[in-house]
């Protein structure tokens, strides 16, 4: 099956995260986009450049700053003085991976002009409509909002963002082997490109395909239930959520070669799906997120 | 035998169940059947083990017709025709070997099984008890296992669970048992009035005396009435149940007389006892009552000689209300024709004869000669007993009173009467009962066929007729005890009277208050009874149209209702069979200490278990596999379902 050759292609160079590269391959594949946050240096952008090497995908990176505009990165409209008339120079979004580097640190409006592009695949500029690439996918990092000099994504443009994940230190044999191996960045280029981007379209189809039962609509149903009327969440989790949910949970089980979804596949992609999209409220300083979603998880039946 | 045997060998297979079931369903009624129809039906399940264990000695066409034919004809002609319970019930229990004989197919064992419910519903036709019904349900109970057995497929089901559903199917159908005992229509008609067979002759009081007649009744502990006391219980010696008078004296045999008597008017001093009957079919038409009754419940029309009878020989149970009195007066004549007959004799005895006129003589009045009588039996030797000699002479009075001077109650009537008749007193017998066993957990008195008592009673002008027992003269712990401390050869007494440890006491009237409530309340439920309860219910008065008019709507409300139900259930509530069976696969490894966590998915949980249950990989892979299938796979089969459900079934750890 190609996509495991795909896993097993990545981590050759992302050692010891199986997790993450199955759940940002679960993102590209569900047609998602993916938000990691994490210190730097914990090879985020090697991840985001293996995926696309791998995918044989056109890859651009973006660093965000806060002097960045939004047409730094949607694209310009130029006059062009020898036709005669304006001119789209397409911005870096025009691409199949976006690497938006440090994305809370761009101010409010250039962070929400790359949302709304991911939310609509295209972009206008001056009353005209360009549709952006397919397949495309967004991979944005952040630094931990305690960070100075950043804002923090809101609520509403969290949600964009298929899964949440955090990278973490490799253990510390993975580590000793990344010490005592080859530059990662070098390695990248020895990497066979497993997957030829139509396949990749075809697979995008193929995972909306993928059985979700009755019992698992149920499943979800009473997951977004309980997450609305459980105390502790300032809100509970939007429809889109749920839907999001269903996505993730079917691209999860289409990765482990099955074409219907298990409880197993929602439990899996629950946390990096749900997690951000939540917000504990102010009685519950004591806990954090992870644990009341893991609650909720606990609570329901199988 | 060994259970774990038993249940391997002859509860799994459905031919073995069948064969277990027919006999126990026809077992009752062995007793009526003619033994070489038992004989038959034995030989008949032992070919046919012998042809299940061994698959040989199976009969050809030619042979089994031939049989069969054969059984038809014998029973034909021992119960000449095929009509009537006994005859009918016969053939049909018979005949059902036959064809258990020729059983090879599922749907012939289906037929048996049928066939089987049948054969326990005519068993109620012969015997209503409380160990009958205990037993039918028990058969009904075993016919549910063995449709189950039958139809259990490839996927066998444990016995426990097989019992647990059975159960569950009889408690479904028992609110509807209720319902249709209550209001079922009760039609006395040709229908129900089948009763009549020779299986039924009862034992009991016949439309005659002669001597030993009676004392062949002493031998049967048979219950013939209870008799129920509504505000005071009268005292033991007081307990003279009446049933019929007789008048007509051959020198042999005492019979009632056809003359109606006209009618005598009462004039009551004091109310008296009023009590509630409860009567045993006796096939006669007479009723029981207390002396001296005045009032009869329901249709029951007082004869001038205090009895009373049905229109119909009583063939159920019969409940009626009366009221006695000993406090009483009478103010007509004796009519002069009634006088002739009450005076009448065969003219045999003249030795008899003799001895009233000499106390007519010396008498003043007719009390006198009465007490003379008495006074001749108390003195002159005469000896109670169950087994006097035999009167062999043509004058049998007088070998009796001057000769034998040994007797019985009917005996002694006899004797009296006779003088009475000879000195001029007009005098009659009366048949009856004399006494009861009170029982101390109800206090209602139960009479039976042992307490079967004849006595007399004479004409004494202005007090009307006066009760006179000569037994009590030789006797007179049978009128103020029983009949056990009246006889003084104890030997031959029968074995019930003997028994009287009080352990032994405490159960049987334990028993009998049981059984009284069960006359009471199920036995005795008949039309009349079914009016009353549907006017207690409604406050209406209902007619039989209206009653199956009611039934019937309410049969139809209640086919609603159910259907009704199960249909929002199917709606509501998940049913699925694999949700199910998932629950019981998980309750079974629960119990074995590997319960699920709540949350944990199927996958999840197989590779916990396999890790935890090496040996039992294969079931469980098996079984969580299948239910993945089942409910997350997109299009799943109902061959998995069925796989899935019977290796759940089939799971042990």
């Amino acid at each position: 099956m190609p996509v495991s050759d795909c896993i097993s292609e990545i981590s050759k160079v992302i050692l010891g995260k199986n997790t993450e590269i199955k759940q940002a391959i679960c993102c590209l594949l569900s047609n998602g986009h993916l938000l990691i946050e994490d210190l730097p240096g914990v090879g985020k952008t090697t991840l985001a450049l293996t995926l696309s090497k791998v995918f044989g995908l056109e890859f651009i990176r973006l660093q965000f700053t806060s002097d960045l505009l939004p047409a730094d990165v949607t694209g310009i409209s130029i006059f062009d003085s020898k036709n005669n008339q304006f001119e789209f120079h397409p911005g870096p979004i025009f691409t199949q991976v976006l690497l938006a580097d440090e994305i809370n640190r761009a101010t409010p409006k250039t962070q929400s002009a790359l949302l709304e592009a991911m939310e609509e695949h295209k972009v206008s500029v001056d009353g005209k409509t360009h549709t952006l690439s397919k397949p495309f996918f967004v991979i944005a990092t952040q630094n931990p909002s305690t960070q100075i000099g950043t804002y923090p994504l809101p609520e509403s443009q969290l949600d964009r963002f298929l899964m949440k994940i955090e990278m973490g230190y490799p253990d510390s044999s993975a580590e000793k082997r990344l010490l005592s191996g080859q530059d990662p960045r070098l390695l990248i280029d020895q990497l066979n490109t497993s997957i030829p981007v139509s396949k990749l379209l075809e697979i995008q189809q193929a995972v909306t395909q993928v059985h979700t039962s009755e019992d698992i609509i149920n499943y979800i149903l009473q997951i977004v239930e309980k997450s609305r009327h459980e105390t502790g969440f300032i809100h509970g989790l939007s429809p889109r959520a749920g839907m999001a949910l269903k996505k993730a949970s079917q691209s999860w089980a289409f990765i482990h070669n099955r074409d219907y979804v298990l409880p197993e596949d929602i439990q899996a992609v629950f946390s990096s799906v749900c997690n951000h999209r939540l917000q504990c409220n102010h009685e519950q300083t004591d806990k954090n997120v992870k644990q009341l979603t893991n609650n909720i998880i606990q609570s329901i039946e199988v | 035998m060994n259970i774990k045997l038993l249940s391997h060998f002859v509860l799994r297979k459905p031919e073995t169940m069948v064969l277990l079931l027919l006999l126990l369903v026809t077992a009752p009624h062995f007793e009526y059947i003619p033994w070489w129809s038992t004989v038959s039906i034995i030989a008949l399940s032992i070919w046919k083990s012998i042809i299940f264990s061994t698959n040989r000695l199976k009969p050809n066409k030619i042979i089994s017709s031939l049989l069969t034919v054969l059984a038809v004809v014998v029973i034909y002609r021992h119960s000449h025709g095929f009509s009537g319970i006994s005859a009918g019930s016969h053939l049909l229990v018979v005949m059902v070997f036959f064809k258990l004989l020729e059983s090879k197919t599922k749907r012939d064992h289906m037929l048996l099984v049928l066939l089987s419910f049948f054969i326990i519903s005519t068993n109620f036709l012969f015997s209503q008890t409380i160990a009958t019904a205990v037993y039918m349900f028990l058969c009904v109970f075993i016919t549910l296992l063995t449709l189950l057995t039958i139809n259990q497929g490839q996927s066998e089901i444990s016995l426990k669970e097989k019992s647990i559903i059975s159960v569950k199917l009889i408690s479904y159908s028992l609110p509807l048992m209720i319902i249709l005992f209550l209001f079922f229509p009760r039609i006395s008609g040709p229908l129900w009035n089948t009763k009549t067979d020779e299986v039924q002759a009862k034992m009991g009081l016949t439309d005659s005396m002669q001597p030993g007649q009676i004392s062949q009744l002493i031998y049967s502990n048979d219950l013939v009435f209870r008799a129920s006391f509504i505000n005071k219980i009268p005292p033991q010696y007081q307990l003279y149940w009446r049933a019929i008078t007789l008048w007509n004296f051959n020198g042999k045999k005492w019979t009632v007389n056809k003359v109606n008597e006209q009618k005598t008017t009462l004039q009551i001093k004091d109310p008296g006892y009023e009590y509630v009957i409860t009567m045993e079919p006796s096939n006669k038409k007479w009723l029981f009552l207390l002396d001296i009754p005045y009032l009869i419940s329901n249709n029951y029309n007082l004869n001038s000689d205090f009895t009373a009878q049905t229109k119909d020989p009583v063939d159920s149970l019969l409940q009626y209300t009366a009221n006695s009195t000993n406090s009483f007066h009478i103010s007509s004549d004796l009519d002069l024709d009634i006088e002739d007959i009450a005076l009448s004799t065969p003219r045999l005895n003249k030795q008899a004869k003799q001895l009233a006129l000499n106390w007519k003589q010396q008498a003043k009045k007719p009390e006198d000669i009465v007490n003379r009588a008495l006074e001749y039996f108390a003195k002159q030797g005469f000896y109670y007993t169950l087994t006097p000699p035999k009167l062999t002479r043509i004058d049998r009075i007088d070998q009796f009173l001057f000769e034998t001077r040994q007797g019985f109650c009917e005996h002694y009537a006899s004797a009296f009467a006779i003088l009475m008749r000879d000195a001029g007193i007009p005098s009659r017998v009366v048949l009856g009962y004399l006494g009861g066993n009170i029982n101390p957990i109800n206090n209602i008195i139960s009479v039976d066929q042992s307490m079967a008592h004849a006595w007399n009673e004479v004409w004494i002008d202005g007090k009307g007729w006066i009760r006179v027992d000569p037994t009590a003269a030789i006797a007179p712990e049978r009128v103020t005890k029983d009949i056990a401390s009246a006889l003084k050869d104890q030997k031959n007494l029968p074995l019930h009277f003997r028994i009287d440890f009080a352990a032994l006491q405490k159960i049987k009237q334990l028993f009998d208050a049981v059984d009284n409530k069960w006359k009471q309340w199920i036995l005795s439920y008949d039309k009349n009874k079914q009016k009353e309860f549907l006017h207690f219910l409604t406050g209406k008065d209902f007619s039989l149209r209206d009653i199956s008019s009611l039934f019937i709507q309410i049969i139809l409300v209640t086919l609603a209702l159910t259907s009704l139900f199960y249909f929002f259930n199917s709606i509501n509530r998940k049913t699925d069979p694999v949700d199910q069976a998932y629950k019981v696969f998980l309750k079974k490894l629960s119990k074995a200490g590997f319960s699920k966590a709540i949350y944990e998915g199927p996958r999840d949980y197989k590779k916990r278990l396999i890790s935890l249950l090496p040996n039992h990989k294969q079931e469980v892979s098996f079984i969580i596999e299948h239910y993945v299938d089942l409910k997350f796979r997109k299009n799943s089969k109902s061959e998995t379902a069925n796989r899935f459900i019977k290796a759940v079934r089939n799971f042990d750890i």
